[in-house]
């Protein structure tokens, strides 16, 4: 029995029309394919800001389409966790920090999967007018001609030259164009308020679904889920979802409906189950036939036909927070059958 | 930070897993979460974890002059902290309601039901007694603060020693370290256990789960605590939290 997961995260760039115009179209057929290393602008960001780097997370920016039952070729590190399997080179990768120069020597330096604290120097380097790159990701940082970790986690590569620190996170900070699941609080005006899981509501109108004009909207009461794209998210606004894409059409982007279930986990194990080369969900589709919806802020719904199953997915997702992939891979199964074991009562 | 709204979704789904018999983290509806008791390297540190919900309790004592209304006794106050720690929309020093309800409940199973022989506490009638200072502290909210917090006051009090006092003949008091004489152990009477419910109304149909965790509480149509006085046979009810306009509980729900 083959079951199917219907993964609901999909890549859509949210942008105004206008920006849409001056840009050109995403090629999809790259857009299957992983090149991390034809990244090698990073650009938009100033060196400056010292503080952004530390907040930025690495994300995954979904599917378009179907998972594949087959992962296609990631060339990715093995070790990787959160690819950023995006594929046009400006603009949207949001992890951006430093180019940094390194003379050949010192790139060997850098220990992958090494767990690092806080101040921790993780390599010295001066830069040198050498080829080398080295590009630091989120909880990492470079002072005084060292690079430093600024968070307590793993230190991981992504690419052939991107490293980061990966940390057991729960709180949300949010990030432009990132998948959320919201809370719907109240209507404001126009528009509603939105609980993200972040320290400030955010907002979205009423008029960023799909078929929706003045005229006819969409309503929704408190307490609704709303699965959307964040359009801006910054630390000096409120932020602000959408859901609807450029083309103004709602792909999989909706309001939830109320007969699933929907839980918390930390951010790592939402990026961890949305990574392509993850057959962590798939695994457990091969006994339930499941739907699931996953959004960055860490809020995960999923929706089955029987009650039972929804609560042994849910557990077997929650699991993940503190086992390695391998060791939840080997123990899903002995799980689910625990929890689809019926309970006399 | 405000508390994250309950969505629509999580209400009905956790009320239709338990009409179908299930809760999230697959216990039975009477089953207790595990419970391990921690204790410290000083007397009276007690760190009780029940699930995920984590306490600690930490009792300290003095000698202060007693009370003029009760000279032959001795003192305790309780006291009890939310750490933001604990959970996010907790604030440490502002006091809200469920500061106030843990309070309540644990004056009550301490001082009100005399558990303690306070009378023991007593050094010089008139002019100097014990006061014993329970300070219970929430380290992660993930449920049934009533139980947890209870547990881990009363176990600190029974790991509590006090330090051996003589009493000179001309009044002097003399409080020896804990190296010089063995320190005396707290008495305890009665030993206050308090076990708490939800109550879920469903379809006409009432369900009763024990030791509710975090999610299931804020679903919960109703709510109750049953302490029960361990040795004596005597028990008493406390309704608190969400409460009842009617009564609903019949007598068969209740443990004898």
């Amino acid at each position: 029995m083959r079951g199917r997961v219907n993964l609901k995260c999909r890549y859509h760039k949210a942008q105004s029309p206008l920006q849409q115009q001056q840009r050109r179209q995403p090629n999809t057929d790259r857009a299957r394919r992983l090149h991390p290393a034809s990244i090698t602008c990073v650009s938009n960001f100033s060196g400056r800001d010292w503080d952004d780097n530390a907040r930025y997370s690495v994300r995954s920016e979904g599917w378009r389409g179907r998972v594949p039952l087959s992962v296609p070729d990631a060339r990715l590190a093995p070790e990787c966790l959160a690819p950023c399997h995006d594929h046009s080179v400006r603009g949207l990768w949001r992890m951006m920090l430093l180019v940094a120069l390194l003379s050949p020597a010192l790139s060997g330096g850098l220990k992958i999967l090494q767990v690092v604290l806080p101040g921790d120097e993780v390599l010295q380097f001066s830069p040198n007018g050498n080829n080398e790159r080295i590009i630091l990701g989120p909880g990492l940082r470079w002072h005084e001609n060292n690079i430093c970790a600024t968070r307590s986690g793993l230190l991981k590569k992504a690419s052939k030259n991107f490293y980061y620190v990966d940390s057991h996170q729960k709180r949300y900070i949010p990030h432009e164009k990132e998948f959320v699941i919201g809370i719907i609080l109240r209507k404001k005006g126009d528009n509603y308020l939105i609980d993200i899981g972040g320290n400030e509501p955010g907002t979205i109108s009423c008029l960023a679904f799909e078929n929706s004009s003045k005229k006819s909207r969409k309503e929704m009461k408190p307490g609704d889920l709303i699965f959307g794209q964040l359009l801006v998210a910054n630390r000096d606004m409120e932020p602000e979802l959408v859901c609807i894409d450029v083309f103004n059409k709602t792909v999989s982007m909706e309001s939830l409906p109320d007969d699933g279930i929907m839980f918390t986990v930390p951010l790592h194990v939402a990026r961890m189950i949305v990574n392509p080369e993850n057959i962590y969900l798939m695994s457990i589709a091969k006994k339930i036939n499941y739907t699931v919806i996953v959004g960055f802020n860490g809020r995960v719904w999923l929706k089955t036909e029987k009650q039972r199953d929804m609560v042994a997915i849910m557990n077997c997702i929650m699991m993940l927070e503190f086992m390695s992939l391998e060791e939840a891979e080997k123990n899903v199964f002995r799980l689910l059958d625990s929890f689809l074991v019926p309970v006399q009562h | 930070m405000k508390e994250v709204p309950l969505s629509t979704c999580e209400k009905t789904s956790i009320v239709s897993a338990i009409r179908a018999g299930q809760r999230y983290d697959n216990r039975e509806f009477l089953e207790v979460r595990d419970i391990s008791l921690n204790f410290g390297k000083d007397y009276g540190s007690c760190t009780v974890t029940l699930g995920q919900t984590r306490v600690l309790a930490q009792v300290t004592g003095e000698v202060v002059e007693p009370r003029p209304s009760r000279p032959n006794e001795g003192k305790i106050s309780i006291s009890v902290h939310l750490s933001p720690m604990a959970a996010p929309h907790f604030e440490s020093g502002r006091s809200n309601d469920l500061v106030d309800e843990l309070q309540q409940i644990l004056e009550r199973n301490i001082k009100e039901s005399r558990c303690l022989d306070l009378e023991s506490l007593c050094v010089l009638a008139e002019e100097s007694v014990w006061q014993l200072r329970v300070d219970v502290t929430v380290l992660n909210h993930a449920g049934n603060l009533g139980d947890a917090c209870n547990l881990a006051s009363v176990a600190a009090l029974r790991h509590f020693h006090r330090p051996d006092v003589t009493v000179e003949e001309d009044g002097r008091v003399t409080i020896h370290t804990l190296e010089e004489r063995e320190p005396i152990p707290t008495f305890m009477k009665k030993v206050p256990v308090c076990l708490t419910y939800a109550f879920f109304v469903v379809d006409d149909k009432c369900y009763m789960l024990m030791d509710p965790s975090e999610k299931e509480e804020r679903v919960s149509n109703y709510f109750y605590e049953l302490v029960k006085l361990w040795i004596k046979v005597k028990f008493g009810f406390m309704r608190f939290g969400w409460l009842l306009r009617q009564t609903l509980v019949p007598p068969t729900c209740l443990p004898s």
